[in-house]
């Protein structure tokens, strides 16, 4: 397979983290690529220039190109014979997962917009549309907080490692002040960001 | 009370994949449809998630009483798990993930768009060009490879992708009327028009 990517994407990080976790890596070819320029690499495969990008090149899923990290996540999770980072389809805990994986990519989303609208000339930036995602962001991490049991209940999962990769790019991007009032959340995100499958992504 | 509860904006084009979902399964008397306001703090959704966004279905009852879901494509597969009728994500591979790899893909092109109209509710000072432009010659892009794979969309099922593709398409019509993709691109325009004759797309339109 081909994983091409943005090495500072943090969408792209949660694939490469979960291709780490379940011990995927030597059958991945990861691709760095030149997203938003004509040269980048994934137009040869999809017409949307998105990344990640997963190619299959082999197996019964042959000629599989897919875009969008939750989905590219899932079929990995398909992958191999490591445990599964995700409860069995079907349940309440299926669903919780998948109710906090949608919420860290939504906050997620919310950082990424911020983060690429800060990166434009000063005079272009749209102070509203910054106040609102701010605002957005400050109402996700409170409600993080509250539910770091929750988080804590299980070691790793798809939608953890989305939330944890979530706030290791809020740290590079906005720095680390959230953890002044969120020590619980903190002490969590602490210990995912240690393992090696997040030491190992880490954005130079 | 109805099994569950989809709040959703008139105009949102992803709100609009779940609502033709409920409306294609049938599942219209088990799952209620309110709308709200986003970007206001009136929004209702704010009452359920700190993320505000829509679509954003609340469970009511059953064993996932109390479940959150944002994101659309996830609120569209719990939907297929909603009454008796046949899901709209096929269960088997290869075809479950050459699905998911379509409504990704279209997935990818609605959020282009969509990311297009909001930056022209900016005011116009803020409106940056270079990013209006590339995503408009992305979205460019996909509606030629779909031209392309116009007859491989007309072959299948309906399903997520399949819809959530044509919603894009709609949605670009009705946001940029002035940016008609349908000139030149015949197989695309007869399979969109197929699609939004039907009438889950009329009863959703913006």
């Amino acid at each position: 397979m081909k994983l091409f990517h943005s090495p500072t994407s943090p969408f792209a990080r949660k694939v490469r983290i979960v291709a780490h976790e379940r011990g995927l890596t030597g059958q991945i070819t990861e691709v760095p690529s030149q997203l938003r320029t004509p040269q980048n690499e994934v137009l040869a495969h999809s017409a949307t220039g998105k990344a990640p990008c997963l190619v299959v090149e082999d197996g019964p899923d042959k000629g599989l190109t897919m875009v969008e990290s939750a989905m590219v996540c899932e079929y990995l999770n398909t992958l191999g014979d490591a445990p599964s980072l995700q409860p069995a389809p079907g349940g309440p805990a299926y669903w919780r997962e998948k109710a906090l994986d949608g919420f860290a990519h939504a906050f997620l989303d919310s950082i990424a917009w911020r983060s690429r609208e800060g990166r434009r000339p000063a005079g272009e930036q749209s102070p509203g549309f910054i106040d609102l995602e701010t605002a957005r962001q400050a109402r996700c991490f409170d409600e993080l907080e509250t539910r770091v049991d929750e988080l804590a209940a299980q070691e790793i999962s798809l939608a953890r490692i989305l939330t944890a990769v979530a706030l290791d790019f809020y740290d590079l991007r906005f720095g680390e002040d959230w953890r002044r009032s969120r020590t619980r959340l903190a002490a969590w995100h602490a210990k995912l960001a240690a393992r090696p499958s997040f030491q190992a992504t880490k954005p130079a | 009370m109805p099994q569950a509860t989809l709040l959703h904006g008139p105009t949102s084009p992803f709100a609009r994949k779940a609502r033709i979902a409920i409306a294609e399964r049938g599942i219209g008397h088990l799952v209620a449809e309110v709308a709200v306001t986003v970007r206001t703090p009136e929004n209702e959704v704010l009452q359920h998630s700190p993320t505000g966004k829509v679509p954003a279905l609340v469970v009511n009852e059953g064993p996932e009483k109390g479940l959150v879901l944002i994101e659309s494509s996830l609120i569209c597969e719990y939907l297929d798990t909603i009454g008796d009728a046949a899901p709209l994500l096929p269960p088997a591979r290869p075809e479950h993930w050459l699905e998911r790899a379509l409504d990704a893909y279209a997935h990818a092109l609605m959020d282009s768009i969509a990311w297009r109209t909001r930056e022209f509710r900016k005011p116009e000072a803020f409106q940056y060009q270079p990013f209006v432009a590339y995503e408009y010659e992305r979205a460019e892009r996909c509606f030629d490879d779909l031209e392309a794979r116009a007859g491989g969309l007309a072959k299948g099922p309906l399903s997520h992708g399949r819809i959530l593709l044509a919603i894009a398409l709609d949605y670009s019509l009705y946001r940029f009327p002035e940016l008609d993709w349908r000139p030149a691109r015949p197989r695309l325009t007869a399979w969109y028009e197929d699609m939004a004759a039907r009438p889950s797309f009329r009863a959703t339109a913006p």
